[in-house]
């Protein structure tokens, strides 16, 4: 068993991620069940330590084994990968990245503006996962989901619900939300990605609009008016910003990663050529449903956070609106590229902000504002962008910018 | 009892006539071009809301002779502009360019009725009234006259239209693209026409399901998104660019939901498209008529 364990870890470095990521939702429920049980029976509580710790801890040791051995082999990785890492941040995208990380990093020092840092920036860094879990799906494999929303307001819903009526605190709340929408992404999955064709873009749009419907109703899942009252991650709106922002560098690194890993090949060659794919003995249903339970796991833990960020969530999560929002991020940002997400949800914000405020001005005809509303303008933009710029704004503009940064350089 | 069987009865015939009427067009467009056109649900949208505006100012005949000519030139128009473009490139992009346009029409229909001074949400009057009532009675049960009228309207409307497709010269050009698109662009039909022709024939259903239902149900913005929902299930169940099995599929799928809502639960009610969707794709995609081999 941990023979075979170790000749994977060999092959994939990834492996050790995964494993200490997993280990740590471990420890973190563990850590829930204490606490929650902790409150409400004793001798249930008594019954869950002991199965827990016992079971728990075998579970644990052996991670551990694995874990260590997995350290020990890419040891010897580390300094190569770090001088890989160093040589990417001199070029011009790696640098273009570090300095787009940087500005985002310091914007708390520059406002403390609770608006701006809370309504505008954290909002456009969830917003960012958001986009990024759709385009790692449409992306990578060519597979659309066109009711993200349903895992979003999903994970939103179990968070909130989570954090409210069970009183978990917010991380183990986030992950599990996420988890529920992984469950709920594999209902979709599973019999529409065994076909070939747009069925997921179907089965997607159908049940997040038939979730609106059921969230809406006024006697079950909370009724109408959905759960409120959900804590914030922190009073200090700085420290917020910083566990979203540490969250979307950690999210966008992974997804990053996937797609240029192994895997990541695997999920292109599903999108270039699906059938080829197939012929070379690639399980194709397999992994489409793999990326798709991660790009619904992205999805949930944003939906998590901006459930926290609104401090309420009801039946309006569901809505188009919000399967749309990532569509236009992307087609802005580019797709195939999960940093062009980033860039788009950030314009997307910033575009809001400048229409509310023109619709604000006094010298408009009456009448003018209404044609100002935001939805309106984003899918005349996105029809646009889909049919005269397949490839996305910023991706070309950015090919421009590099270009003349090389005749800069003198390359 | 009987009130409850008769309401299913009704509402189930009534609801499955429409749907017919809207999966039918969505079927075909499917058939023939292989489209995947998410912006079947505007259409409808997009009618009714032309209806509502109009039926106050303009009288009922012109408003919806005006609606139908609106909703089939859209349709004509995303075909032309967006759709055959894109169509070359990949089908992913025309199934996300349908998706903006529908998401559009909703914006446009918002947008229309804030401008226009009418409420987002409402319900339009009933259009028949025999001797000064508008419905009758059977059974305990009120029907409305609308109601006989949408049967006789939506079995009228698809009975000519599958007269169309087999008897005129378009209707077998369109058989014959939904056969082998090559081999007929080489016989010499323009392909591209017919199916701008084929998205127009489809809006114009979609567009009488949406006058003649409007006035018997509740209209709203998010409304379309449900009726493109329903025509999924329904296709699937039936049979994707199966016309006979559109028919079939919209009856089973209706009486279904109202038996749910009647008998069961109006929750489980709403899951019941969703459950037809997972449920056909997993064990039958191809639908109970559809013959067409989808791998």
């Amino acid at each position: 068993m941990q023979i075979r364990f170790l000749n994977r870890i060999k092959e994939n470095s990834l492996f050790v991620i995964c494993v200490s990521v997993f280990y740590l939702v471990e420890l973190t429920y563990i850590l829930t069940l204490l606490y929650y049980f902790g409150y409400t029976s004793l001798i249930l509580s008594t019954i869950l330590y002991f199965t827990l710790f016992y079971f728990g801890f075998l579970y644990l040791a052996f991670n551990f084994t694995i874990l260590w051995a997995a350290i020990k082999r890419n040891f010897k990785l580390i300094p190569s990968a770090i001088r890989r890492l160093m040589a990417w941040l001199g070029t011009f995208k790696g640098g273009l990245t570090l300095f787009c990380m940087l500005i985002i990093a310091i914007i708390p020092l520059l406002t403390q503006n609770a608006y701006y840092l809370g309504s505008m920036f954290i909002v456009a860094m969830i917003y960012t996962i958001y986009a990024a879990s759709w385009d790692f799906l449409a992306g990578y494999t060519g597979q659309v989901s066109f009711g993200q929303a349903a895992f979003f307001g999903f994970a939103g819903y179990v968070t909130a619900d989570r954090i409210l009526i069970q009183n978990w605190p917010w991380l183990p709340s986030l992950f599990f939300g996420a988890l529920i929408a992984v469950l709920i992404s594999l209902i979709i999955g599973i019999p529409t990605l065994r076909l070939k064709g747009p069925y997921l873009a179907l089965g997607t749009l159908s049940f997040a609009s038939i979730l609106y419907l059921l969230f809406a109703m006024p006697t079950i899942l909370y009724g109408s008016t959905g759960l409120f009252g959900v804590p914030r991650l922190s009073e200090n709106v700085i420290i917020e910003y910083y566990i979203v922002f540490i969250f979307v560098i950690i999210s966008l690194t992974i997804m990053k990663a996937i797609g240029n890993s192994k895997l990541g090949t695997v999920f292109k060659s599903i999108r270039d050529d699906e059938t080829g794919a197939e012929a070379s003995g690639i399980h194709t249903t397999r992994y489409k449903i793999l990326a798709f339970v991660i790009s619904a796991f992205f999805a949930g833990i944003a939906g998590g956070f901006f459930t926290m960020r609104n401090t309420a969530v009801s039946a309006q999560i569901f809505g188009t609106t919000y399967s749309f929002y990532p569509l236009v991020m992307v087609a802005i940002g580019g797709i195939a590229t999960i940093s062009g997400a980033g860039v788009g949800a950030f314009f997307f914000i910033f575009l809001i902000e400048i229409l509310r405020g023109v619709a604000d001005f006094q010298w408009l005809p009456a009448g003018a504002a209404d044609f100002l509303d935001d939805a309106l303008i984003f899918s005349v933009l996105l029809i646009l962008v889909i049919r005269f710029a397949g490839a996305g704004v910023l991706k070309s503009a950015i090919e421009r910018l590099k270009n003349l940064w090389d005749i800069l350089l003198g390359r | 009892m009987l009130t409850d069987i008769m309401q299913v009865l009704v509402l189930g015939s009534v609801e499955g006539a429409v749907y017919m009427l809207i999966a039918v067009g969505y079927s075909l467009v499917y058939g023939t071009g292989g489209i995947m056109n998410l912006a079947h649900g505007a259409f409808y949208l997009i009618a009714g809301y032309m209806l509502y505006w109009y039926l106050g100012t303009l009288g009922l005949f012109t408003s919806v002779v005006l609606a139908l000519i609106i909703v089939t030139l859209i349709g004509g128009i995303s075909y032309l502009a967006l759709i055959k473009p894109l169509e070359k490139k990949s089908q992913l992009s025309v199934v996300m360019v349908t998706f903006a346009i529908a998401f559009f029409i909703e914006q446009i229909v918002k947008l229309g009725c804030s401008i226009l001074g009418f409420e987002k949400e409402s319900t339009l009057p009933n259009l028949i009234e025999i001797k000064g009532t508008v419905s009758f009675e059977l059974f305990g049960t009120i029907i409305p006259y609308d109601y006989v009228f949408i049967l006789i309207i939506s079995f009228l409307i698809v009975s000519l239209i599958t007269l169309f497709i087999s008897k005129s010269k378009l209707g077998t050009s369109i058989r014959a693209i939904s056969q082998d698109r090559e081999a007929a662009t080489l016989m010499g039909i323009n392909a591209d026409r017919v199916l701008m022709f084929t998205v127009m024939i489809s809006a114009f259903l979609a567009g009488v399901a949406a006058v003649i239902y409007v006035p018997s149900y509740p209209i709203a913005p998010w409304q379309g998104w449900v009726i493109l929902t329903n025509s999924f299930a329904v296709v699937i169940l039936g049979g994707m660019g199966s016309l006979p099995g559109s028919v079939l599929g919209a009856f089973i799928l209706s009486y279904a939901s109202h038996f749910t809502r009647v008998f069961i639960d109006p929750a489980i009610s709403t899951l019941v498209p969703m459950f037809v969707i997972v449920v056909m794709l997993a064990l039958r995609p191809q639908g109970i008529l559809g013959k067409k081999e989808i791998d």
